[in-house]
């Protein structure tokens, strides 16, 4: 069921270089790869923007943000105890891939906010292995909290940082050992995973299920208004309603780069 | 008798009726879903029953693939969209769209757009055969995403009009016509009244461009929202001076506040579009919020408080637009509204006795 509520900040803190890890009080619910529009209490911005639902817990719920534009500049200002609303949970989440399936999960940037719930969820309920590779352009943030839930994590970072792997996440995975990957990040990194997987089946010459979790501008959040598409198998789809997980040989790709 | 024509039955729990008249259609409160802003997927967390009518997308005869993304751009108090009346066609609006709706109690308008005069009345004729319900249609002539149709009907006055009356001659039920914030408010209005629509909408987006930071593309869209609404109250007023046609107010409206302006000014009722977005709580807070105001106010209804007793204003029998149904021939008695025809006899009952 989505709700529309009111939640008070327990916590908002910096965690990286322009991110920040929020924590509301609220009692709420959401599969992974969910996400909740989050409404600021001033005029400006206009509209509440989503974010994917980075952990849940029995009266509280976590969000990741970058610092990008007026309202999450407003936001990252917020102190413990003042007032969001939320909307949510919206959107369909990431399937859980089926049992004994080797899986890649790749998180690019705060991209990685949307894998944190999977991560567990497959690794307490399902017998599918899993691996992690988290890529950053900058420093590495919220290591911690993915190294509790896996041990089969790889990390990169675009600029050195000791003891991090120096490049872009997709220059370390070899998508041939995967049945499937999942996918959630900036637009060049969904080219560079198609590009080095197009044609190609994996090790066992079954084809590589990618799926990735697309980000629009969204306005009403639930499906109505249409604002929030991507094109996908020839007609617009609606990225809040319709995904924001697709199977990536679907979407049109000339189109969403 | 039509669920829709029943005055007095539709006010819910609430012990104020919040009933309003629009032509001679009775809505249980004032409050309208806009076209575009709202549809099955919203029903979960805004019910229709919040609304005394709720709106369709826009329903073209044809699929329409809408525009190429990006379709929204936030703007200093405002939306700028661009969607491009993107729709499955009347077809499937009929088989899977509109039964979500059926589900409701709450009145339909259905928003029917097209890129010419004959494909609005295809798609009137599609849906009259197919859909027995009383629903009311209402004529977007005012889309400003579209090439062709949409503002482009409104901008000639000889296709609006062929398209009005061919549409009146389609349909008995209530036509409603959306009209387009830019253009020849007094035409446009002329051209409604004679070709007997029951209501006006004032009015839709407007036309706006907007440059995009990212990329330095500029793109057209339809502007909403609270930087609209002194704009939209400011048509509202001039309409109200130039037709007798019951006006519902679209544009900007977000709070009581906003919905007791446009019902100042003349408004039969109020759509609600941008503010559902930044608010999903909107109708619900309005509607308690007007509630309450008219309990401090000791009033048991809406009307009496827009219309206090003694404020009646009788219209004689007018040749254009709906005759009797128009202007002021609304009144309370004993708490109930009767609707115009019942009107007419109260005035012959009161002048015979006058005699």
């Amino acid at each position: 069921m989505i709700v529309y509520k009111k939640a008070s900040i327990l916590e908002n803190t910096p965690v990286g270089e322009n991110i920040f890890h929020l924590s509301l009080e609220f009692s709420g619910w959401a599969l992974p790869g969910q996400f909740y529009l989050l409404k600021l209490p001033f005029q400006e911005p206009l509209l509440a923007r989503p974010f994917s639902v980075f952990e849940l817990g029995e009266r509280s719920i976590e969000f990741l943000y970058q610092v990008k534009g007026v309202g999450t500049n407003l936001l990252s200002t917020m102190v413990k105890r003042e007032i969001l609303t939320l909307t949510g949970p919206l959107g369909n989440g990431w399937p859980l891939p089926e049992p004994e399936k080797k899986l890649a999960l790749i998180g690019g940037g705060i991209g990685l906010a949307s894998l944190n719930m999977l991560t567990r969820e497959i690794n307490s309920k399902n017998n599918s292995k899993v691996d992690l590779y988290l890529g950053f352009s900058k420093k590495p943030f919220m290591l911690e909290s993915f190294s509790k839930i896996t041990h089969r994590i790889v990390v990169s970072s675009e600029e050195k940082n000791e003891p991090f792997l120096q490049g872009k996440i997709t220059e370390f995975i070899n998508p041939a050992d995967y049945d499937a990957i999942y996918a959630c990040g900036p637009r060049p990194m969904f080219k560079a995973l198609r590009s080095m997987i197009k044609n190609e089946g994996n090790k066992y010459n079954k084809p590589i299920d990618l799926l990735v979790s697309l980000e629009e501008k969204m306005a009403c959040g639930l499906g109505s208004c249409w604002g929030c598409v991507v094109k996908v198998k020839g007609e617009y789809k609606r990225v809040c309603h319709d995904g924001p997980v697709f199977n990536a040989w679907e979407v049109d790709w000339d189109e969403y780069s | 008798m039509d669920r829709y024509l029943m005055p007095g039955k539709l006010t819910g729990m609430s012990t104020v009726s919040l009933e309003v008249r629009i032509g001679d259609l009775f809505l249980k409160n004032p409050l309208i879903a806009a076209s575009g802003t709202y549809g099955p997927d919203s029903f979960e967390l805004i019910p229709p029953s919040l609304f005394g009518a709720v709106c369709t997308k826009a329903v073209t005869l044809n699929p329409v693939e809408g525009n190429k993304p990006p379709r929204l751009f936030e703007v200093k108090g405002g939306l700028i969209n661009r969607i491009g009346l993107q729709n499955p066609g009347v077809n499937q609006f009929i088989g899977d769209i509109y039964p979500r709706y059926c589900q409701y109690d709450t009145p339909v308008i259905i928003n029917v757009a097209g890129f010419a005069v004959n494909e609005y009345l295809k798609v009137l004729k599609i849906l009259e055969e197919n859909i027995k319900d009383s629903v009311i249609y209402e004529l977007n002539i005012s889309c400003p995403n579209v090439e062709k149709g949409g503002m482009a009907i409104a901008q000639h006055l000889p296709s609006l009009k062929r398209l009005l009356t061919k549409a009146r001659e389609i349909t008995n039920k209530p036509l409603w016509v959306k009209l387009p914030p830019q253009g020849d408010l007094n035409k446009l209005l002329k051209v409604s009244e004679e070709t007997l629509v029951e209501a006006v909408v004032i009015a839709n987006t407007y036309r706006a461009l907007v440059i995009d930071k990212e990329t330095g593309e500029i793109y057209i869209g339809g502007l909403s929202g609270p930087a609209i609404k002194h704009l939209t109250l400011n048509l509202v007023n001039q309409a109200r001076q130039l037709t007798p046609l019951p006006i519902i107010g679209c544009g900007g409206v977000g709070d009581l506040e906003s919905l007791m302006q446009y019902l100042k000014l003349g408004a039969r009722a109020v759509q609600l579009g941008t503010s559902l977005f930044s608010n999903p709580d909107t109708p619900s807070t309005i509607i308690s919020e007007l509630t309450n105001f008219l309990n401090t106010k000791n009033l048991n209804s809406l009307h009496d408080y827009l219309h206090p007793p003694g404020s009646f204003k009788v219209i004689d029998k007018r040749e254009k637009g709906v005759g009797n149904l128009q202007l002021g021939s609304q009144k309370s008695i004993k708490g109930r509204v009767f609707n115009a025809r019942n009107i007419i006899r109260v005035k012959e009952i009161k002048s015979d006795e006058d005699s």
